[in-house]
C-alpha cells in the first residue's frame, strides 16, 4: 500500500487572510483616536446636543483644562494652577510665546491667532471657567470656544 | 535559443512570501487592537465674552475711566437668562431658578424645558428684533453641567450667538 497522498503538498492560501487582516488594520487606524498630549482625559465634559463636530483646521489653539475644583491644569506640571494670579501669569507668558511664534513665522505685526479651547470639567463651579475665561482674555486672546461631549437626538 | 530562454521563463513561478507579510500585519493589528479605546465625541461650542471694561468695577471709586474699552459691542442681546444656583447643602450647584429678562420684563421658571418654550415664543414675538443674540448670566457657585445645559437650551431654540455675562452674584457683592 502506498502512501501516494504524503508527496503533494497541501498549502493554504494566505492571501484573502492577509486581505482581510490589512482592512482591519486600516480600520483600526481610521478609527484610532491617539491620545492627544494637551487633551486630559480625567476631565469629563459636560453633554451637549448642539455642540458642533470640533473644526480640526484651526492650528494654532491652547487647551485649558479645568477639573472638578476649578483648577487649571498644565500638561508637564505636577500641581494644578489654583489661583488667578498663578493662571494669569501662565495666560499671559502664552500669549507673548504665540505671539513669537506668529512674528517668527513673517506676521509682523505678531497677530496671535490662537484658539483658546477650555475644557472644563462638568462637576466645576462656573466661576472658574468664568474666571479663566476672562484671564485669557485680557492676556490678549481673541477667539474662544467651549468643549462638551456631543449628544445626539434618540 | 530564443524559443529555449522563453521556455524556462515561462516555467519560472514567482512567489510572494506571504506568510511574514502576514506575521507583520497580526502584530500591527494587536497594536491598534490595544491601543483603541472609543472615547466620547468632542464638539465645539462658541460664544462671547463682554466687553473688557463692563462689569468689572465693582464700586463706583474702582471705575477707571482711562482703561480702554473694546471696541466691538460683545453683548448687544435683548435677552438675558439669570441662571441662579441651589446653595441648600444637599443640592448645591443645581439650578434652583431660570429668570429670563426681556424687554417685556422679567419671566421665571422651574427648569429648562420651560426655558426652551419660552424662548421659541421670543423668537417668533415682534417685541424681540435681535434674534440671534442672547446673554447667560449664571451665578458663581453654579455647576458648568447646568450653564452649558442652558446654553445647549438657548441654540436649540434658535439663537446662534450666545454670551457670557459676569457671574451677578460676584459683580453685586
Amino acid at each position: 500500500m502506498s502512501h501516494g497522498g504524503s508527496e503533494g503538498s497541501a498549502e493554504p492560501n494566505l492571501t484573502p487572510l492577509l486581505d482581510m487582516v490589512l482592512q482591519l488594520v486600516m480600520f483600526f487606524m481610521l478609527v484610532c483616536n491617539f491620545t492627544m498630549e494637551n487633551v486630559n482625559e480625567d476631565v469629563k465634559l459636560p453633554l451637549a446636543q448642539s455642540a458642533k463636530p470640533a473644526d480640526k483646521a484651526e492650528s494654532e489653539v491652547l487647551y485649558l483644562n479645568l477639573d472638578s475644583k476649578g483648577n487649571l491644569v498644565v500638561t508637564g506640571r505636577e500641581q494644578a494652577l489654583t489661583s488667578l494670579a498663578e493662571i494669569g501669569i501662565y495666560l499671559r507668558q502664552q500669549y507673548k510665546e504665540a505671539e513669537e511664534a506668529a512674528r517668527t513665522k513673517g506676521d509682523k505685526s505678531g497677530d496671535v491667532k490662537t484658539v483658546v479651547i477650555i475644557r472644563g470639567h462638568k462637576d466645576s463651579d462656573f466661576a472658574p471657567v468664568f474666571n479663566v475665561l476672562r484671564e485669557a482674555k485680557q492676556a490678549g486672546f481673541k477667539k474662544w470656544q467651549l468643549r462638551a461631549t456631543i449628544v445626539r437626538n434618540s | 535559443m530564443s524559443h529555449r530562454r522563453r521556455r524556462a521563463d515561462a516555467d519560472l513561478e514567482v512567489t510572494l512570501p506571504i506568510t511574514p507579510m502576514l506575521d507583520m500585519t497580526f502584530q500591527l493589528l494587536t497594536f491598534f487592537i490595544f491601543t483603541y479605546h472609543p472615547s466620547a465625541i468632542e464638539g465645539q461650542m462658541d460664544f462671547s465674552l463682554p466687553a473688557s471694561g463692563e462689569a468689572r468695577a465693582r464700586t463706583e471709586a474702582d471705575v477707571d475711566p482711562n482703561k480702554p474699552s473694546d471696541t466691538e459691542l460683545a453683548l448687544k442681546s435683548q435677552i438675558t437668562v439669570m441662571l441662579k444656583a441651589q446653595k441648600d447643602g444637599l443640592n448645591d450647584g443645581v439650578i434652583s431658578a431660570v429668570v429670563v429678562q426681556t424687554p417685556n420684563g422679567e419671566s421665571s421658571f422651574t427648569n429648562l424645558e420651560g426655558l426652551y418654550k419660552f424662548l421659541n415664543d421670543q423668537r417668533t414675538s415682534q417685541d424681540i428684533t435681535n434674534k440671534d443674540d442672547i446673554q447667560i448670566a449664571a451665578e458663581s457657585k453654579l455647576k458648568y453641567a447646568y450653564v452649558i445645559d442652558a446654553m445647549d437650551t438657548c441654540l436649540k431654540a434658535g439663537f446662534t450667538r450666545v454670551g457670557f455675562a459676569p457671574p451677578p452674584d460676584l459683580t453685586t457683592n
